[in-house]
């Protein structure tokens, strides 16, 4: 190549050019969804101890309810953020046949019992979710967890009804409630 | 000069929430108290308050304002040699002035994307700086990556009190940014950055003084530079991180310069984190920098500022990350409150332009900062 | 010559656009480590600025971060 031709002024113009070019290739692109659940599938089962208590529950022991499974953790910020949202919604839709599970995939438990003992402070109220414990993140596995966190609205047959990825926000939070009152009805 | 410290972090801790820009969309407050002295007997104290309020899911609103107090040696005309030993020195003399730099901004943070855009202002008695910013970036495979794209356009005027070719001062900065994770426990991030400046860009104050001439420093009229760094974080424990940095620097006045930073964090409780950082600057000079008493009337380009010829230096530093125990924080939060500190300590190698401009050797520094972080 | 290396460069970029697989690493569930602030990139942002400000009238150079940079009127 002639040095020449190469200024530094066009290496810069070259650099930017190959950067923006690479920022627009990647909207082409979208990751691998293979084998996840997707709606209208049945949820994969799941066994866990508890994380406030050694008892060992699974999903099928809450089949005939409609559950929100929601896959979080303590270091994760927008995971704790939604919590409050959260146990209004279970305020509002239990006594209906509605129940959440959420599964901390924490590598340590005792933050998340620490989190969980200081939202029941805070809140002066014992959250109605079944709370579960997943060391070996199983559930994220299984249920091909996108994002941080991950909810999965399961209805009465077991059948995922609807995947909300990322924490809930004032707009979804209203989407929900509305799914939740169809699968309850 | 006390009180006048004490009433300005006082006005900054009562100053109404604003928000403050910061790399990350945030909805909270950061109060900030930073401190520097070297022993050309320069000081600032700037305390500050930075901001970021969440408006909606999707965007936010960042302010950030302080006070800068100024204390800066009269650089009073020196002749190229030294005095002779036991003569007076005449260039001390405090000069207090206060600076109040203020910046806004908007940021769109939705899905993958996050755009900021803003602007920057700041007032002194001889210096008004002003500056336009936007920056985009966008995450992909699940969080994995992340290209960014930043600009920004700064549009300063100064107040000499002799003429000068210009008042005006101008730079542009494009950076261009990849971060990947390579592992659970491995980061890296390469940034390039283009740098352009154009204007008066010596210091209006740098003066040579010889036998035969008397000139300000003269440096040419533009100025562009290039840096391409990279940054790499492991976890080489549980407890333990270490940071690595390198940056090669070059411009069209043929200075380059290699930086090199070393860090090492560790949790020493789930409440207090320690770090501690090594860092090596060196420079080759610009080519038109030549020994003081080379220059001669007829030369177009003059500097003395130290930082247009080669030079090294190192910096040393500790730094301590606090969360408050619950108990401590009866009514807040704890998991909201942090508490950053740092001293950071540098030392430049010897150099004669140094003698000239601060009567001193080599320059050597100290730099703190106390952050105190509250998320609402 | 320009032209064919940067017709050769935007069809690596396609080509690399293609194996974007490759470039997850780690799953949204295993970024614990990344959250804690002895993993960020800056783990006290405040004294990044203040650095970056300080060696940026200290030092001849400047850049390589990712942050902005505005008029100051530094001394």
């Amino acid at each position: 190549m002639d040095k020449e031709q190469f200024t530094p002024r066009s290496r810069d113009h070259l650099i930017v050019i190959v950067f923006i070019v690479a920022m627009l290739t990647c909207f082409m692109r979208t990751t691998a969804e293979a084998g996840m659940p997707v709606a209208g599938q049945q949820a994969p089962d799941l066994v866990l101890p508890g994380l406030l208590d050694p008892s060992t529950r699974s999903l099928k022991d809450l089949k005939g309810k409609v559950v929100l499974l929601n896959i979080w953790a303590s270091w994760c910020t927008s995971c704790k953020e939604e919590m409050e949202d959260l146990l209004a919604v279970q305020e509002q839709y239990g006594s209906r046949g509605f129940a959440i599970v959420a599964v901390s995939i924490d590598n340590d438990p005792s933050s998340a019992i620490t989190f969980m003992k200081r939202f029941e402070d805070r809140t002066s109220k014992r959250p109605g979710f079944v709370l579960l414990y997943d060391k070996d993140k199983t559930v994220s596995r299984e249920y091909r967890q996108r994002s941080m966190p991950m909810s999965y609205l399961i209805d009465r047959e077991g059948i995922v009804r609807k995947i909300y990825p990322g924490s809930f926000s004032k707009s979804t939070i209203e989407m929900l409630k509305t799914e939740i009152s169809e699968a309850l009805k | 000069m006390t009180r006048k410290i004490l009433a300005l972090v006082i006005a900054c801790m009562l100053l109404p929430v604003w928000q403050v820009f910061a790399e990350k969309p945030r909805d909270g407050i950061t109060y900030i108290f930073d401190f520097y002295s070297d022993t050309g007997n320069n000081r600032v104290i700037a305390p500050a308050v930075s901001l970021s309020k969440k408006l909606s899911d999707t965007y936010y609103l960042g302010t950030k304002i302080g006070v800068d107090a100024i204390t800066s040696a009269t650089k009073t005309a020196q002749p190229a040699t030294p005095p002779p030993a036991g003569g007076e020195d005449e260039s001390e003399g405090g000069n207090m002035s206060l600076r109040v730099p203020l910046s806004l901004s908007l940021t769109y943070d939705k899905d993958n994307d996050t755009v900021t855009a803003g602007g920057y202002y700041s007032l002194e008695k001889t210096y008004t700086g002003r500056s336009l910013f936007a920056a985009y970036t966008r995450r992909m495979n699940l969080n994995n990556t992340a290209l960014g794209i930043g600009f920004s356009k700064s549009f300063d005027n100064c107040i000499p009190d002799h003429p000068l070719p210009t008042d005006r001062r101008s730079e542009r900065s494009l950076d261009l940014t990849v971060t990947q994770l390579l592992s659970p426990r491995q980061s890296v991030q390469v940034t390039y950055s283009a740098l352009r400046s154009d204007g008066f860009l010596a210091q209006p104050t740098d003066q040579l003084v010889t036998p035969a001439f008397t000139s300000y420093a003269q440096y040419p009229d533009t100025r562009k530079g290039t840096a391409y760094a990279v940054r790499f974080v492991t976890l080489l424990n549980d407890p333990t991180s270490l940071h690595l940095y390198y940056r090669y620097y070059r411009d069209d006045w043929h200075i380059q310069s290699d930086t090199t930073n070393l860090e090492l964090y560790r949790d020493i409780s789930p409440s207090v984190v320690l770090g501690t950082r090594y860092r090596y600057y060196r420079q080759s000079k610009a080519y038109f920098a030549k020994d003081l008493d080379l220059y001669t009337p007829g030369d177009p380009l003059i500097a003395v500022d130290y930082r247009m010829y080669a030079f090294q230096s190192n910096t040393i530093g500790v730094m301590a990350i606090l969360k408050p125990s619950q108990s401590f924080l009866s009514k807040f939060d704890a998991d909201k409150v942090k508490l950053k500190l740092s001293a950071d300590v540098f030392t430049t190698s010897k150099h004669e332009n140094i003698q000239y401009m601060y009567h001193t050797d080599r320059l050597t520094g100290l730099f703190t900062t106390i952050a105190l972080d509250y998320n609402f | 010559m320009k032209k064919i290396l940067f017709c050769l460069i935007l069809l690596s970029l396609i080509g690399i656009a293609g194996c974007a697989e490759q470039l997850v690493r780690v799953q949204p569930y295993e970024m614990e480590h990344f959250s804690k602030d002895k993993m960020l990139f800056t783990p006290l942002e405040s004294r990044t600025a203040f650095e970056e400000h300080i060696f940026s009238i200290r030092e001849a150079s400047a850049g390589g971060s990712s942050g902005f940079q505005g008029g100051c009127g530094c001394r």
